[in-house]
């Protein structure tokens, strides 16, 4: 790799610059503009596996 | 001269996918029936402390899928949200939580669904530490559940369906990095890019400063086509100069896609003992997929405004290097089996050609289908079908020996009924609930009216089929579609194979019952014709009102 970066034209459309500073990036918004966390996207994965094995133990049943 | 550059290149793949057929098959099969394991492969599971000769129950084994499933999402998930302190990550930002969980979800259920541009947005380590490797993975575990279901027919009175971790590990060192490593050769001799290189400044012919992107893309390209992942390494995917130079690469990509799935048949009919019920399985899956082929390039070149007509063919949203039958063969061989890649985009085709990408995907991507999810969704469609000759003529349903009971048909049911309630459901709720409504409408749908409901369509129908492509007008990267197509995708991916391992499980358990005069023959014919009617009659019943609100409305405006 030389080290060559993104344009910054492109770039900086979708993520503001002073991201960059941050590890984990700017803090998402929702359409009411309330952040999102992290927290959320993992209890969203949690109860979508939770249901698929809720499921898998109601498969017995049939 | 296109029509006839068209027919060649159609009846070169053809070709090489008979020829693919009987080695590849069998090859498949001897991987998941021999009982030596590779040198490497003892490595690997000593190191996960697992013993390559026991086997597991269905549920075992499907909890193991589901393991490396949900390390899988949250390893993805983490590598994105720790971009920015990663090497090799181009200066690029942290990817936001929405996209991160979307992606995530994405790459592990093999859907491949992009709702950013990669090469602008995600480094060389996301790239290949994340998404090349569930390339490899999410395709393994695919291959995996068809041959744990193919075994619960070959098995008589038999508790177990094979270890999840032999089969993964064999899928991926046995077959996929084998056929991949040669395939990127390949294309990087065709002129798909290599290199770590970053992005490039040029001066274009009209002087004018650009910034070209580099990175590893033929590796990443030879395992998206061959696992029927579909997620490119630039955002105009296949249609990229870079991804897909020339016609040949074309062709060649197609065949990747085509390959496994069509050879699974052979490993299935190998498996069980008798070849004749593969090859069975491999004409409707053949026969389903030449009609599409025919219909999409059809739409594509007969109808359309009047503008169409002048040209003669939709070329817009075409590259001019594969033309119409370049782009109609791709895109049917993406949106029949789970790849999702593109060449050209299907927003811009005609609206019944669009229909068509959507209807092959709502068909359950079965003719051929995905690397494994094709022929397991095929087989439960067989199940389906034996069951419906039975009611017709009063027969006992059996399909290869195995007696399809009230547990059978309610599991093959169900699962039939999984695909379409997600995809309808997500569809409805992106108009039903207001707030929803309202910023879907306002931030996303770029053609309202009908086309912007086949936008919406299109996406929880290719996520929830864990295809992947999209109709690009629509603007995906928002917390809702985020969220409710990585759900959509999770939900689409594993609760159907919840079905199949518990069927796999159900007809392991029994004992084979001898054909008899009242047996219906599954490897003639009529049997061939059956099961095309079924799949497309089941489909047709469940989204003709969607399709009637949105592109055929729109096709026969």
């Amino acid at each position: 790799m030389d080290g060559g970066t993104p344009p910054e034209g492109i770039y900086s459309i979708a993520v503001p610059q002073w991201c960059r500073a941050s590890p984990v990036g700017a803090r998402e918004r929702n359409s009411n503009g309330v952040p999102v966390l992290d927290i959320v996207y993992v209890l969203v994965a949690v109860a979508a596996f939770a249901v698929i094995g809720f499921v898998a133990w109601g498969v017995e049943k049939l | 001269m296109d029509v006839l550059f068209g027919i060649l290149q159609i009846l070169t793949v053809a070709v090489i996918l008979v020829l693919l057929y009987r080695p590849v098959g069998d090859y498949m099969a001897r991987i998941f029936t021999s009982s030596t394991d590779l040198k490497v492969e003892r490595g690997f599971y000593r190191l996960i402390g697992v013993d390559s000769q026991s086997e597991q129950t269905w549920r075992s084994y499907l909890r193991s899928v589901l393991v490396v499933s949900i390390v899988g999402v949250f390893f993805v998930y983490l590598l994105q949200r720790l971009q920015a302190v990663l090497p090799y990550s181009l200066g690029f930002p942290a990817i936001p939580e929405g996209l991160s969980f979307n992606t995530a979800a994405s790459f592990v259920t093999n859907t491949n669904w992009q709702s950013y541009s990669p090469d602008v947005t995600m480094g060389y380590t996301v790239q290949l530490a994340g998404l090349a490797v569930q390339n490899f993975v999410s395709a393994a575990v695919g291959i995996a559940i068809a041959i744990a279901l193919v075994r619960g027919f070959a098995r008589r009175k038999s508790g177990t369906i094979g270890n999840f971790w032999v089969d993964l590990t064999r899928s991926i060192l046995r077959l996929l990095l084998p056929i991949a490593f040669v395939s990127a050769i390949v294309l990087i001799i065709g002129g798909v890019i290599q290199n770590f290189n970053g992005f490039s400044a040029i001066t274009g012919v009209n002087g004018a400063a650009q910034s070209l992107p580099g990175g590893p893309t033929a590796s990443q390209i030879a395992i998206k086509m061959l696992g029927t992942n579909g997620g490119g390494f630039f955002n105009a995917n296949s249609a990229h100069p870079f991804e897909n130079p020339t016609p040949w690469t074309n062709a060649f990509e197609i065949v990747l896609m085509l390959a496994i799935p069509f050879s699974l048949p052979r490993t299935f009919g190998q498996m069980v003992g008798d070849k004749r019920q593969g090859n069975a399985i491999v004409a409707v899956m053949a026969s389903m997929f030449a009609v599409s082929l025919t219909a999409l390039t059809l739409f594509e070149t007969l109808t359309g405004g009047a503008a169409t007509r002048l040209a003669g063919a939709a070329m817009e949203g075409k590259e001019q290097r594969f033309g119409i039958w370049g782009s109609t063969l791709f895109a049917t061989s993406s949106t029949l089996t789970s790849t999702g890649a593109v060449n050209s985009m299907h927003d811009s085709f005609t609206p019944l050609g669009g229909m068509m990408t959507m209807f092959n995907m709502m068909l359950g991507e079965i003719a051929p289908g995905g690397v494994g999810s094709g022929l397991y969704g095929m087989l439960i469609l067989a199940v389906i079908t034996v069951f419906i000759a039975g009611l017709l003529v009063g027969r006992t349903p059996e399909y290869l020996g195995k007696k399809i009971g009230p547990r059978e048909i309610k599991l093959a049911s169900i699962y039939i009924l999984i695909t379409p309630t997600i995809a309808l459901a997500g569809t409805a709720l992106s108009f039903a609930i207001p707030a929803v409504n309202a910023d879907v409408l306002k931030t996303s749908i770029f053609n309202p009216g009908l086309h912007g409901l086949s936008e919406v369509l299109y996406a929880f129908t290719s996520a929830a089929n864990n295809n992947g492509s999209a109709f690009a007008g629509l603007t995906a990267n928002t917390p809702w579609f985020n969220t409710a197509l990585g759900v959509a995708m999770l939900f689409g991916r594993f609760l159907p194979i919840v079905f199949v391992l518990a069927l796999a499980g159900s007809l392991a358990a029994q004992d084979k019952v001898p054909a008899t005069s009242g047996t219906l023959p599954t490897h003639r014919l009529q049997f061939v014709g059956l099961l095309i009617g079924v799949s497309i009659i089941v489909t047709a019943l469940t989204y003709f009102p969607v399709l009637a609100l949105g592109p055929l409305a729109e096709g026969l405006h």
